[in-house]
């Protein structure tokens, strides 16, 4: 195996708490006040419960098969040609969610700050730093994603700065939303919690397996309370109405913010946005790419890198316009929670059929 | 390797220049200050304030102005004018006239939401006349600053001593989304010398409907919570001589602690609010003010006195139906159903208030 995708079980809680807090923070309290007003935090609250079963089930299947990757896995459950397009499906869903992520990103960079560049050129000057990580490998692609702490830690500073502007009562009556609300409003807040199954195509490169299954929970809980956190601010300052009509109330809530001498603090904190955003993008760039590599070995691996490269930049561009672009997040749900279906299927499947599970 | 990588930064380079959103500074106007009013024909009446800076006279200002039915259309003629191309970045202060905010001004202030590239924390401020003649009569000021930079320091030193609200762009919006709250932003009026800092103006969704003086905006701040570093006068305690010009006495310093709490009495909404003041003594007369006796008596008196003003404004925003305290939000947050059954309109000019207030003398100077 390529010392240079080896990480450790910190580093793939890294990974995974990047791919999964990327995006998802984006919409999120936006998308719950519309769904359950204020009562988001409860929607929250349960999809990290059920995100964080989907891993711990996802976890204890790749530990029964040792050394090997959900393409291995599905080779033994499924058999040589039903695992192979079991295979080439989770490859296809990489690839569409890698492709949503990019183009999600690039209408992001686009509304806020570049608003004139066509997206095409925004797509490029992107897609270079993850392209350029990713031909290193796994290893200082997640060195960099270790920025996600200092974004994180930012971000926090600025909730508790507008800490003495919330008004408790916009979060209350708690609870007043009815059950039914409450349970459909977890099936797009599960947007946030997608990331976690890629594990399952980069378990291999582990070198500290041991370890995983509680980094993977660590990050997977992290997320959850940062998920809150964000939702309780911004809701407490902005009152669910007016965030029912934002589309990304994060972004709103640095540009609420006066601080003295500084015009502009929301202009300081896109320059932390962009790389927190690229995290989802950078996740699934690599494990998409990683992944062809390893289900279509192929012996050039320059041209088929740039070919890769051309390719992600011209199928982001298919969505016409920006509603298209968050029609896209509507399918993500579902395939994610598919996938996560399907990994959960595969670990009671492995009760069933034991050929190739490790022994003891 | 080394040969592409050099090739893709230089490539990188090309776009970070960013050659489509680039601006020129020195082709560009920042506006500073947009005034909002009616004009001819049911259309909007915008003037906006940029610095001048390659004008033939130096610290000189440049105000456009000009009709339609749009703000951006209004920019787009005011471009079609301007020595630069306007842009609305820096936007410290939107001046809308009372007339047009009677009217309604949400509808209006929707663009410089809409677009992130807007400020959101300009001031939303109420000109009692005509913003347009206000920003250029400012420009005459000779003893006063820049217009932009003269209100500025005017809402700010206002705000700090709590005679003016802090009011901006997203504060609006947040009250207005609120159900059970409404929003509030300071008023002013050109006078012969100078700008007057006139109070608050109060609105019912995004209507004004009524306005209150600074010490009242005191008063108001604090029942919201809100009061900073104020300086309050009251009227006489004891008997002054007759021919005496002064009278009253002032405090300082005042910082106050609010607790409101609701709830339902046959169906009808009671607020208890606690008030209690805590300042320093600054100007009155020679009264033994060390005899513990003596300032207990005059902070009875006083907290009377603000008692008496606070009911008042209350009594006035009931009466106008404007709910800046956002009592209908703690009602809404603490009783839902009731919230559900009701127009909170019409149950707060029905709902009995009663106010408790405290004051507390810290300090009375270096004299008895």
């Amino acid at each position: 195996m390529e010392s240079r995708n080896q990480i450790t079980a910190k580093q793939l809680g890294v990974f995974v708490l990047s791919s999964q807090v990327g995006l998802g923070i984006i919409t999120l309290p936006s998308t719950l006040a519309q769904e359950v007003g204020h009562d988001g935090w409860i929607s929250i609250l349960s999809a990290g419960f059920i995100s964080t079963i989907v891993l711990v089930l996802m976890m204890s299947l790749l530990r029964r098969y040792a050394d090997q990757s959900i393409f291995e896995i599905n080779r033994h459950l499924f058999g040589k040609f039903l695992g192979q397009t079991f295979n080439y499906i989770l490859l296809l869903y990489l690839c569409f969610l890698m492709v949503a992520g990019f183009r999600y990103f690039t209408e992001f960079v686009k509304l806020f700050t570049l608003e004139v560049t066509p997206g095409l050129a925004i797509g490029l000057l992107i897609i270079i730093p993850t392209a350029y990580l990713t031909w290193y490998g796994l290893k200082p692609l997640v060195r960099f994603a270790n920025i996600i702490s200092i974004i994180l830690f930012f971000i926090l500073v600025l909730a508790f700065l507008v800490l003495n502007r919330i008004r408790l009562t916009f979060l209350m009556p708690v609870g007043s939303t009815d059950l039914t609300s409450l349970t459909k409003s977890i099936s797009p807040t599960l947007l946030s919690f997608i990331g976690l199954e890629l594990v399952a195509f980069i378990y291999p490169y582990v070198t500290d397996k041991k370890n995983a299954l509680k980094w993977v929970v660590v990050a997977n809980l992290s997320a959850t309370i940062f998920y809150i956190i964000i939702f309780l601010v911004t809701t407490g300052l902005f009152g669910e109405n007016l965030l029912k009509s934002q589309i990304a109330p994060l972004f709103n809530l640095s540009r609420y913010y006066r601080m003295p001498f500084i015009g502009r603090v929301d202009l300081f904190f896109i320059l932390l946005w962009l790389p927190l955003l690229e995290g989802t993008f950078r996740a699934y760039f690599f494990t998409t790419y990683n992944s062809m590599g390893r289900l279509f070995p192929f012996k050039n691996q320059k041209v088929f890198f740039g070919i890769f490269i051309a390719l992600t930049l011209l199928l982001s561009r298919i969505p016409a316009d920006l509603l298209q672009t968050f029609q896209l997040a509507d399918i993500v749900v579902i395939l994610g929670i598919t996938a996560f279906g399907f990994l959960i299927l595969c670990y009671f499947l492995s009760f069933i059929n034991k050929r190739g599970v490790k022994a003891g | 390797m080394s040969r592409k990588l050099t090739f893709s930064i230089v490539i990188s380079i090309f776009f970070i220049s960013g050659c489509w959103d680039q601006k020129l500074i020195e082709q560009t106007g920042f506006e500073l200050q947009l005034g909002i009013e009616s004009g001819t024909n049911q259309q909007l009446l915008s003037s906006s304030n940029y610095p001048a800076i390659d004008s033939k006279f130096k610290n000189q200002d440049e105000i456009i102005t000009n009709t339609g039915n749009l703000l951006r259309e209004i920019r787009q003629k005011r471009n079609t004018t301007a020595a630069k191309v306007i842009d609305g970045g820096k936007l410290q202060q939107i001046l809308f006239s009372k007339e047009i905010a009677t009217k309604g001004i949400v509808d209006i202030l929707e663009i410089l939401e809409r677009d992130p590239l807007n400020p959101p924390l300009s001031y939303v401020v109420i000109v009692d006349g005509s913003p347009k003649e206000l920003l250029e009569k400012a420009q005459t000021f000779k003893s006063k600053p820049r217009s932009a930079l003269y209100i500025n320091q005017l809402l700010v030193n206002n705000v700090n001593s709590s005679y003016l609200p802090n009011t901006t762009l997203y504060d609006f919006y947040i009250r207005y989304y609120a159900p059970g709250l409404d929003p509030i932003t300071p008023l002013i009026k050109l006078e012969a010398n100078g700008i007057k800092a006139l109070g608050t103006a109060l609105f019912a969704g995004d209507k004004m409907v009524g306005r209150i003086n600074t010490q009242q905006t005191a008063f108001l701040l604090a029942m919201m919570g809100q009061l900073t570093r104020a300086e309050i006068f009251f009227n006489s305690i004891n008997q002054e001589k007759a021919n005496s010009l002064k009278k009253g006495l002032s405090l300082t310093h005042i910082r106050s602690h609010s607790m409101i709490r609701v709830k339902l009495v046959d169906w009808r909404p009671v607020i208890d609010i606690s008030l209690v003041f805590k300042g320093s003594l600054v100007e009155y007369r020679r009264d033994k003010l060390d005899d513990p006796q003596i300032q207990k008596k005059i902070e009875s008196q006083l907290s009377t006195q603000i008692k008496k003003s606070c009911l008042e404004i209350i009594k006035y925003t009931q009466a106008i139906g404007s709910d800046p305290i956002g009592i209908g939000d703690l009602v809404r947050a603490k009783y839902p159903a009731y919230w559900q059954s009701i127009n909170w309109s019409d149950a707060y000019r029905d709902a009995k208030v009663n106010l408790k207030v405290k004051l507390d003398i810290l300090q009375f100077g270096a004299i008895r």
